[in-house]
């Protein structure tokens, strides 16, 4: 456990350490603070296992290198743009990915104990909360655009996509629904 | 579990519900909207007759459903849009747009947090936060989902950015805003549901 902490600290030094928008930085680590917040009050009574804490950790990595460079601006998503042709930077999406899938591991983990009866309805229950924390991300971030027009608009990174926020839920959504799908074949074949 | 049940309230409901929903599908403003929109109540009504046996409600969830479907009827037979109320309190509250899909994504909150609630609690064994968190988050959820499937739905059926983009009228903000129509409309009921179940 000490270790966790130490290599999560870390990881958000570094990202700090020539951050491209501080105010920025800020912003997008609020976000991390509650998260957390949230593990480190539930270690006790709602432990994660070693692959939960691992998929936390790959999650942080790959939050604070969007939070480091501000998402519109992180290299590997220029290369993408680049090689794949797309409008806009696109590594924002592949975090909002990420994230479904380590919100859905950390939500199986930390209740499947709370469930009973049908398996299906804890199955419907982490989807719902994979898809509310998604939509209350979007939703914070469009307040943040209306209290900080400037910082605001980077942080919101719609990048002139119309659809954002609904192409930003459907990733988490996707990531969320495969790896529903990996614990569902994974539970029939034990 | 369903409390308050009387014999001739679900076919009361059933049979008034059926009625208007029928009703709707007449002079409608655009009948390919309606079929559309109507999509979403077809789902829900075999969702509800599907599983009145294995997850029975009370008589007072089976009327909020009915009343919430009745309001997305109306939006279904006007499209959303025109629909005369909405044009009726836009003066009245000095409004930019025809808010009455807002009004219809917050009574989404607020009239399907019991059912919702009745539904989920019989499979939660936990903390009471949870228990009442758990309407919060489907509801929302479900909000989010829709948005998306709506989004891509215009794009599939309206491939013109101008024509997709008349749905939101001009707000830029629309599915933030209608998803936090959702979160507060299901807040005040789970408020409600929580202080009444205190009381019990």
């Amino acid at each position: 456990m000490n270790g966790l902490v130490v290599s999560w600290l870390l990881i958000i030094a570094v990202s700090l350490a020539g951050a491209v928008n501080p105010v920025v930085w800020g912003t997008e680590n609020a976000v991390v603070l509650v998260g957390c917040l949230w593990l480190f009050l539930t270690r006790k009574s709602r432990p994660l296992s070693k692959a939960g804490y691992l998929s936390c950790t790959l999650f942080l990595i790959m939050h604070e290198v969007g939070a480091h460079y501000t998402y519109h601006r992180v290299p590997l998503g220029y290369w993408l743009q680049s090689v794949l042709g797309r409008p806009r930077n696109d590594y924002d999406r592949i975090v909002h990915f990420a994230c479904g899938i380590m919100l859905t591991v950390v939500a199986w983990e930390s209740f499947r104990r709370n469930f009973h009866g049908s398996v299906l309805a804890f199955y419907l229950w982490v989807f719902s909360l994979v898809m509310w924390l998604s939509a209350l991300y979007e939703i914070v971030e469009a307040f943040a655009i209306m209290l900080a027009p400037g910082p605001g608009t980077i942080f919101m990174a719609t990048q002139g996509d119309n659809f954002d926020s609904q192409n930003d839920m459907a990733c988490a959504m996707l990531g969320c629904c495969l790896t529903l799908l990996g614990i569902a074949i994974s539970r029939k074949r034990a | 579990m369903p409390r308050f049940t009387v014999s001739w309230v679900r076919p009361t409901i059933s049979a008034v519900f059926v009625a208007l929903w029928v009703a709707s599908a007449f002079h409608t403003v655009d009948p390919g909207v309606w079929l559309l929109e109507n999509v979403l109540t077809f789902l829900a009504v075999g969702w509800v007759v599907a599983t009145r046996k294995a997850l029975p409600l009370s008589d007072a969830s089976y009327f909020l459903i009915a009343v919430f479907l009745l309001m997305h009827e109306v939006g279904a037979h006007y499209t959303y849009e025109k629909v005369p109320f909405g044009f009726w309190i836009q003066p009245h509250f000095k409004l930019l747009r025809n808010d009455y899909d807002r009004m219809v994504h917050f009574c989404f909150g607020l009239l399907l947090a019991l059912p919702c609630y009745e539904s989920m609690r019989r499979f939660i064994d936990g903390p009471r936060w949870l228990i009442l968190a758990t309407p919060l988050m489907i509801l929302t959820g479900f909000s989010a989902f829709y948005e998306i499937a709506e989004a891509y739905a215009n794009l599939v059926l309206a491939p013109y950015t101008a024509a997709a983009y008349l749905s939101l009228q001009g707000d830029p903000f629309d599915s933030q805003n209608d998803m936090a129509s959702a979160v507060a409309g299901s807040i005040i009921a789970l408020a409600i549901i929580g202080v009444v179940e205190r009381r019990r």
